[in-house]
């Protein structure tokens, strides 16, 4: 099916962008455009009837930084991030920033994207629950602008019953782990069909005293390994081998109790934690 | 639809179908001959051009978004030193790129050496990741960056 005739609009405010919504019924917003490559006829791009380019609201290319945390316009390209916050950030996020997708995609795909976006569920989501990440929303069939703040678990829970709405800023806090690893299997820009992973952790003494890792599952599907996570705070690091086998059968109940996972994806799985562990 | 395009410093007016990609614009309506649209989905890199000084895959660009926006393409540097200076390092080095990759790389690394003159790891992984070769190994095109960007600082003739 070839669309023709798609109408493009480029508000310079907020208030302006409500006003389109409010005439046009189905609407497609745009950050950095790089998930239409999705739709594809042959050569031509399926576009929807009507495009919203964000790219013109100050609003949402404004950044904030504190001592706690810096704060996102939703629009701030990923390589925008890359060249400014090098030094702030812990290197795991810098890491993680660095292999999403090649430079050129990355000098257009935003921040506030990689977390809408249902439809290919970003690498970087298990690296955001990790980090504690917050994004401020605007629902936009409401009448009034009220952005409100949630955690990024709120949000990707009601995502898909939550209708049009606009990520208008990410924050992401300012936390140095003394150990952490990101990690993603197969090709170096990977999108398809592969495992991300991200852990933070905290050592006192030789025990685990904080522990967050998540998972991304074929960029579709996201596991916070909770239950896993409880297990392992206050177990010595290194793991020895004796406890090895029966952590791995903990691992796998765990894992057996999340629907959808293939056995192999739980083996890689378990593989990923138990590599974090060893590294420490 | 109609609209203005700036394209190595020249407005130009266009009426093109709205669903049309800046690869195809370029390369195929206006007929810009080191724009490519091959791939469509931002693999290969062949279609690169920059954007307001920005590289992009232009495959990934619906055109009418490049309105007000300053686009170039290698067609803007080829009677430039620097383009030279480029091919220099390239040609000291044994590199003949052939047509798929030679017109995106080279602005690349253009663009590159304009916003640092001193060559570095990440610039490099830029230069060679982003844009697929099927034809020159990875070290020979190393090679070739290093001299192409000593020509450019100077440090060679
Ligand atoms: C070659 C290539 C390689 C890639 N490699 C990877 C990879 O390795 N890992 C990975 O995770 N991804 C990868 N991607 C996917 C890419 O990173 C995502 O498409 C990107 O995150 C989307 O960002 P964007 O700004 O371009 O979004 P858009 O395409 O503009 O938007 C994506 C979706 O989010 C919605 N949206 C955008 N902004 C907002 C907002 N502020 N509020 C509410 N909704 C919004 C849009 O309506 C749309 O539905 C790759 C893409 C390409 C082309
Ligand atoms: S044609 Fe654009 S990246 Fe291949
Ligand atoms: S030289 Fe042929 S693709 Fe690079």
């Amino acid at each position: 099916m070839i669309k023709k005739g798609t109408r493009f609009y480029t508000p310079d405010t907020l208030s302006e962008l409500k006003e389109i919504i409010y005439k046009e019924q189905e609407v497609k917003l745009l950050a950095g455009g790089t998930s239409l490559f999705r739709k594809i006829n042959g050569d031509t791009l399926v576009l929807p009837g009507v495009i919203i380019l964000l790219e013109n609201i100050p609003e949402l290319t404004k950044e904030n930084r504190t001592e706690r945390y810096f704060e996102f316009g939703s629009m701030i390209t990923i390589q925008n991030i890359i060249d400014n916050c090098k030094r702030n950030f812990a290197p795991v996020l810098i890491d993680a920033l660095e292999k999403n997708a090649p430079f050129p995609v990355r000098n257009i795909s935003t921040i506030g994207a990689a977390i809408a976006n249902n439809d290919i569920k970003s690498d970087l989501l298990p690296l955001f629950y990790v980090f504690n990440v917050k994004v401020e929303v605007i629902n936009l069939r409401d009448k009034k602008i009220k952005a409100r703040w949630e955690s990024l678990t709120q949000y990707l829970s009601t995502q898909d019953n939550r209708g049009l709405h606009l990520i208008t800023r990410v924050r992401i806090p300012l936390i140095n782990p003394a150990y952490y690893q990101y990690f993603k299997t197969g090709f170096k820009y990977n999108l398809f069909n592969e495992i991300s992973f991200a852990a933070i952790a905290d050592l006192e003494k030789g025990n685990i005293s904080s522990l967050s890792m998540a998972f991304n599952i074929n960029n579709k599907k996201i596991i916070r390994t909770k239950d896993i996570d409880a297990e392992l705070i206050g177990k010595h690091i290194p793991i020895g081998l004796k406890s090895r086998e029966a952590l791995i059968q903990t691992f796998n109940d765990n894992l057996n109790r999340i629907e959808g996972l293939e056995d192999y994806q739980k083996f890689q799985m378990i593989q990923i934690i138990l590599h974090f562990l060893e590294a420490f | 639809m109609k609209f203005n395009i700036d394209l190595n410093g020249k407005e130009y007016e266009v009426d093109v179908p709205s669903n049309l990609r800046l690869s195809q614009l370029l390369g195929m309506v206006m007929t810009r001959k080191s724009v490519k649209h091959n791939c469509g989905t931002g693999r290969c890199g062949y279609c690169l051009v920059l954007i307001d000084n920005t590289p992009i895959y232009s495959c990934l660009y619906p055109a009418y978004r490049a309105q007000g926006k300053k686009i170039i393409t290698l067609e803007a540097i080829l009677q430039k030193s620097e383009y030279s200076n480029i091919i220099k390092g390239f040609e000291l080095a044994n590199v003949d790129l052939c047509p798929n990759c030679a017109p995106a790389r080279i602005l690349l690394t253009y663009h590159q050496l304009e916003k640092n003159r001193e060559l570095t790891g990440e610039m490099i992984e830029n230069i060679i990741d982003t844009i697929t070769c099927d034809c020159t190994d990875v070290s020979s095109l190393k090679e070739a960056l290093y001299l192409a960007a000593n020509f450019y600082k100077g440090d060679f003739d």
